[in-house]
Parts: C-alpha cells; structure tokens; sequence
C-alpha cells in the first residue's frame, strides 16, 4: 500500500516534470534569435520616434495641400474660366488617387485568424487580393484601398515571404478593402455563385463584408515617378 | 535502506524539478509585457514601413513646396496663377493616365496555344485567362512600370481586365486576341523581371501560350479614354477630416 501510495507521487511528480520540460522547450523554440528585452525596447522607442516623426510630416503635406487649394479657390472666384479648371483639377486629382475620397461603398475584411503566425505559412495569397481588386472594378468601384493602400494605375500586390507589399509597403492579415461604388452591386458581384468569395471561404479564410452610406478612401500617399514617360504634345508627330 | 533510496530519488527529481521551474519562471519574466516573436517581427515591419512612409512624404513635401512657390511667384509677377494652374493639371492629368505618353519600355504579345489538344490534357491550360493578364500586369507594375495598356486601352487601377474565350473586356470595351500588353519604364529591367525563372510568363510559356516579348526604343500610348469613375466618389476638403 505504502509501496503505491509512493509510485504515484512519483508518477505525479514525472508528470509535471514532463510538462515542464515541454512547455519548456516549446519557449526556447518560440524565443530562438537575438530577441532580448533589450531589442524589443529599443524597437519600441524606434518605433515611437518614426511614429512621430511621420505624423508630423503627415500634417505638414496636408497643410501645404491646403493652402494650394486656397490658392486655386482664391483664383477660382470672379473668374468663370478658373474656376473651370479649379474643378477640373479636383477632378483629375481624384482620379489620379491624390486626394481622400468618400462615398457609399463597401468594407471588406479578409482573415486568416492568426494562421500565417501559427504555421508559418499564407492561406491569403496576393493573388486573391488581385482577383477581388479586379472583380470589384469590374463592379464599378470608382476608388478602392486596401489597408488604406489606395489602388492606383501603378500599385503592385506582391507576395514577400508571409508579407504582400502593396505600394512597397508590407502587409500582414488581416486585409481591410475598402471601396467606394454602388453597395449593393459590389457585394453581389463578389458573393456571385462560384465567385471568387466562395473560393476564398473555402480555403478557410474568414470574410466579412459590409455595405456602409458612407466610406472614406485614403489618397496614395507614394511619390509617383514619371522618368521614363513624357507627354506628347498635341500635334506632335511621333 | 529501501525506503532510504526512494527519498533520495524524490529529492534528485525534486531538485530537477525546482531547476526547470527556476528557469520556466526565468524565462517568463524575460517575456513579461507580453513580446513574442511575431510581435516583435511586426514591430520591425511597422517601423521599415513608417521609414519608407517617411521617405515618400518628404518627398512629396518637397515637391508641393517648389508648386507652392511656383504659384507665389506668379501671383507676384502677374497677379494670378492661372497660368500655374493649367501646368498642375496638365501633370495631374498625366499622373491619372489621361494623358497621351512616349518613352521606352517592352511589348508583350500573347496568343492562346495552337498545340494539338491531346486526350486527358485540359484545355483550360491552353487558353489565356483574366488572371494570366492580371498577373503579367502586376509583375509590369512590380518592376516599376510607369504606364500600361492593354490593346491600346489604358490600365488605371480602377481598370478591370474580363476574358471570355478570345476575346478581353477591358473597362467593358471588347478586344479580341492576341493580347498586346505595352509597358512604359526602363526596358532592360520590365524584361528581366517579365522573363525571370519562375516569373509568370516562364510558367506560363509551359503551357505553350504563344508570349513574344521585345524591348522598344519608344512606345506611344494614348490616355484613358472611358468614361470617369465619379458617380460616387467626392473628395473631402481637407480639415473636415477625422
């Protein structure tokens, strides 16, 4: 009786042990690399610092946006032929993506629910973030971002490891879309029978689509570079 | 005596026991405030991102204050900047791909395959697909491709690329094959990235889709010509945001 009583304690303490030296184990896996506390508060204070600095350089690009309009709109008034080309210039600076945007749209939210963290591995590949742009454009979307990357004639969607790059940008899951169009058109292009939403359920990717009155596009906040191309001028023979 | 080495074992486990817990309780500490290895990961994500972010706006800074000294001046000069104005729309307007454009770059011809379609090959595999187009132009994109059209029809990013069978819609125009896509930006580059190992096109040429690819001096390329997406989208002043 004694001899069991003591087999088990020994059992017991075996097994706590065991699980010990497991979870164990699984922290020195999960923590291989130079991770200290060290690095981490020094990325934090980096991260701080450049957090500040680009939201001063945010507010400085908006202020200097403004007053140019302030010097259209100031121009634009008593004078009709300005005040065309003021309003053709809102315009081409809409379509170009240079300016925020709002109308009625749709939020869409695509999420892998912590998988590429857990298993090293995408189940969202670029290419489903390029089908959906292009579905939604051929639904009429009139302006679109993704993670508030807004969608111009140049953004790239690129697989780099568990990363997309969308404008040179890296994205993780999960994908926030969003559009501006008819809501009702949007969605059911996308929820089409067989469509792409329904093959992108089923390799397990949580979606949540919403349609909203009003949505905001934020403006592409890249530099866009034109070395290469120039305009021809009119009449100018090639 | 027998009992005697039982305890004695109990103790070692113990002591063992004790270490590990020791060093569980150690390495917890370590981890306090909660960062892993993924957090830390995207933390230095989130910090390259805010440094190339931070790289575009002064950039652009840059660039709005020489407009913004262009318009003084002319005020100055002549007491109105209408003159300016008309320079800021013509660049926007090219920024939008409304205008008409030239410089080098590369022109990609894509045919559906002409090979026999032998029993138990899928057919599928022959033809040229919407994503076949979207790919190729996201790998244009990616390699720093400053203008692209397809059948003379310029791409946007608002641009949406149908293909039924031998024909593509593009911005619900039809066009039929082949499929001419023509890239504005450094030649050299738009073809090594179009024709690399394991790029699109190398897959694809697998299949026997007949893709030609040649670098040009100087391209033309007309600007957007459908009808502007503004039905729904207005834009907001700044100031009234958030």
């Amino acid at each position: 009786m004694k001899n069991i009583k003591i087999h088990l304690a020994i059992g017991l303490v075996c097994l706590v042990l065991g699980i010990m030296v497991a979870v164990q184990f699984k922290t020195v896996k999960n923590n291989i690399g130079p991770v200290t506390e060290y690095r981490a508060r020094e990325l934090a204070s980096q991260l701080k610092r450049v957090t500040t600095e680009r939201d001063s350089l945010v507010e400085l690009k908006n202020e200097l946006e403004k007053k140019l309009r302030d010097y259209e709109n100031a121009e634009a008034e008593g004078n009709v032929a300005a005040k065309f080309l003021t309003e053709e210039l809102n315009k081409a600076r809409i379509i170009a993506g240079l300016v925020d945007v709002e109308g009625p749209g749709i939020i869409m939210v695509l999420d892998d629910l912590k998988f590429s963290e857990h298993y090293n591995y995408n189940i969202i590949s670029y290419t489903d973030l390029l089908e959906l742009v292009n579905e939604l454009n051929a639904a009429g979307a009139e302006a679109i971002s993704i993670n508030d990357q807004r969608i111009i004639s140049t953004t790239e969607i690129r697989q780099a490891g568990l990363h997309i790059n969308i404008n040179t940008v890296k994205f993780a899951p999960p994908y926030t879309f969003k559009a501006i169009g008819e809501p009702k058109t949007l969605e059911a292009a996308l929820r089409m029978r067989d469509g792409i939403i329904q093959r992108i359920e089923n390799k397990g990717i949580g979606i949540s689509i919403t349609q909203q009155q009003s949505v905001v596009v934020k403006k592409y906040d890249g530099v866009i570079e034109k070395k290469y191309s120039r305009v021809v001028k009119e009449g100018e023979t090639q | 005596m027998k009992r005697g080495l039982s305890t004695y074992y109990l103790l070692a486990i113990a002591l063992i026991l004790g270490f590990f817990l020791a060093i569980q309780i150690k390495s917890d500490i370590t981890s306090q405030g909660i960062i892993t290895i993924p957090k830390l990961l995207a933390m230095e994500k989130d910090v390259s991102n805010l440094e190339v972010e931070i790289d575009n706006l002064q950039k652009s800074i840059n660039e709005l204050n020489l407009k913004l000294k262009d318009y003084e001046t002319s005020l100055n000069e002549s007491g109105s900047i209408y003159s300016s104005m008309m320079e800021e729309w013509k660049k926007i307007r090219n920024y939008a791909g409304m205008e008409k454009i030239s410089g080098p770059g590369i022109i990609i011809t894509m045919n559906d395959s002409d090979k026999e379609i032998e029993i138990g090959d899928n057919p599928e595999l022959y033809i040229i697909h919407d994503i076949d187009v979207l790919e190729v132009i996201n790998e244009l994109r990616a390699a720093g491709a400053e203008a692209i059209s397809i059948n003379g029809e310029r791409v946007l990013g608002t641009s949406s690329i149908e293909c039924g069978g031998p024909i593509i819609i593009i911005d619900g125009k039809r066009h039929a094959t082949p499929f001419i896509i023509r890239a504005i930006g450094d030649p050299k580059v738009l073809e090594a990235s179009i024709l690399a190992p394991n790029s699109y096109i190398d897959l694809m040429e697998y299949t026997g889709i007949e893709i030609d690819v040649k670098k040009v001096e100087n391209i033309v390329m007309d600007g957007y010509k459908s009808p502007l997406k503004l039905k729904y989208q207005k834009s907001i002043e700044e100031g009234e945001k958030k």
